[in-house]
C-alpha cells in the first residue's frame, strides 16, 4: 500500500510517502521528518512526552495516526521559537527550573501552550496543575514547572493586551 | 500492531458499506482504538477513518428541550460548550474529569460512549465472576 500525505510542520509543507498505514504522528516526526524534539515516552497516551499541537489543539501524537492527519497543521517544539527568541513558555521553564533531565520538557511546554490558548486555567495554580495532568516528570519538577506555566500566562496575556491596545 | 488496509470514505452511507466486512473497525480520533490495536486487544484487518465525514461534529438544540451531539464531537468541545454546559453540569463536569486534556481534545463522544457500554458490560461480567465464586447474588439469566 502506498499511501502519500502532506502535511504542514511549523510551518513548512511537507509532503510524505507512508508504506504502512500504521505510522504514528510521533514516530512520522521523529523517524521520517527527523524533528526529534518530540519525545516518545510510554507510546500509549498516558504519559505526554509526545505532546504537539494539531490544528491549534495540543493532543498526543503516539495515539494518533499520521495518514488520518493528511492536511493538518502540527506544531512542534523546533517550531516555537522565533530564530534565537525563546517562546515566553520556553523561558519561563529555564528561569523557574521547570525541568531536570529534561525528556519530557518538550511535551511539557506544548501543552502549556495548548493549556494557554484553551485559556480555561486563569491563574489558578490548581487548575494550572489539573491542565498539566497530562504530563508526566519523573524527576519531579512540577513545582518549578507550576510556577513556569502561571508566569507564562501573565506574560502572554500582557503581551495580547499590548497587542490589542 | 497487526497491519490493516485503510480507507477514508467521503460519505456516512459509503462508511458504512466499508465497515460491513467482518474485521473491519471504524476510526475516530485513535485515542482509544489505537492503544487497544498496540496492545494486540483489537486486531482490525480494515480501518474506516470518520473523522472528515461531513454532519457529525456538531451539537445541536432540538425543539423538545433536548439535545443531540455528534459522533465526533470532541470530549472537550462538548464539555467548554457553553449552553451544554449549563444544562447539563453533572456530564460536563464528569467530561473534564477523565483522561487528560490532550486525550480529551482528541477523544470523541461517539467513539467514548462506545467504549463506556464496553466498560459497563466487563464491569457486570466481573461481577456475575464474583457472584459465581461467591455463590451471593447467583441467579440464572
Amino acid at each position: 500500500m502506498n499511501l502519500s500525505i502532506g502535511l504542514t510542520v511549523n510551518g513548512v509543507r511537507r509532503d510524505v510517502k507512508l508504506e504502512d498505514p500504521r505510522v504514528t504522528l510521533l514516530d512520522l516526526l521523529r523517524e521520517r521528518l527527523h524533528l526529534t524534539g518530540t519525545k516518545k515516552g510510554c507510546d500509549r497516551g498516558q504519559c505526554g512526552a509526545c505532546t504537539v499541537l494539531v490544528d491549534g489543539r495540543r493532543i498526543n501524537s503516539c495515539l494518533a495516526l499520521a495518514v488520518s492527519h493528511d492536511g493538518a497543521d502540527i506544531l512542534t517544539i523546533e517550531g516555537v521559537a522565533r530564530g534565537n527568541e525563546l517562546h515566553p513558555v520556553q523561558a519561563a521553564f529555564i528561569a523557574h527550573d521547570g525541568l531536570q533531565c529534561g525528556f519530557c520538557t518538550p511535551g511539557q511546554i506544548m501543552s502549556a501552550i495548548g493549556l494557554i490558548r484553551e485559556g480555561q486555567a486563569g491563574d489558578d495554580p490548581e487548575r494550572v496543575r489539573e491542565g498539566m495532568s497530562g504530563n508526566l516528570c519523573r524527576c519531579g519538577a512540577y513545582s518549578g514547572i507550576t510556577n513556569a506555566v502561571l508566569d507564562a500566562i501573565v506574560d502572554l496575556v500582557e503581551a495580547d493586551q499590548r497587542r490589542s491596545a | 500492531m497487526k497491519n490493516f488496509d485503510y480507507v477514508r470514505p467521503a460519505t456516512i452511507s459509503d462508511a458504512i458499506a466499508a465497515a460491513a466486512e467482518p474485521g473491519a473497525a471504524y476510526l475516530a480520533s485513535g485515542t482509544n482504538l489505537l492503544d487497544l490495536m498496540k496492545g494486540g486487544i483489537a486486531r482490525p484487518n480494515r480501518l474506516v477513518d470518520v473523522t472528515r465525514l461531513p454532519g457529525l461534529d456538531r451539537i445541536e438544540r432540538l425543539p423538545d428541550g433536548g439535545i443531540r451531539i455528534g459522533a465526533l464531537v470532541r470530549n472537550a468541545d462538548l464539555a467548554h460548550d457553553a449552553d451544554f454546559a449549563k444544562s447539563y453540569p453533572a456530564v460536563a463536569e464528569a467530561l473534564l474529569s477523565g483522561a487528560s486534556a490532550q486525550l480529551r481534545n482528541a477523544a470523541t463522544v461517539g467513539r467514548q460512549s462506545a467504549a463506556a457500554y464496553a466498560m459497563w458490560l466487563f464491569l457486570r461480567f466481573r461481577q456475575r465472576l464474583q457472584q459465581a465464586r461467591t455463590g451471593r447474588g447467583l441467579r440464572c439469566p
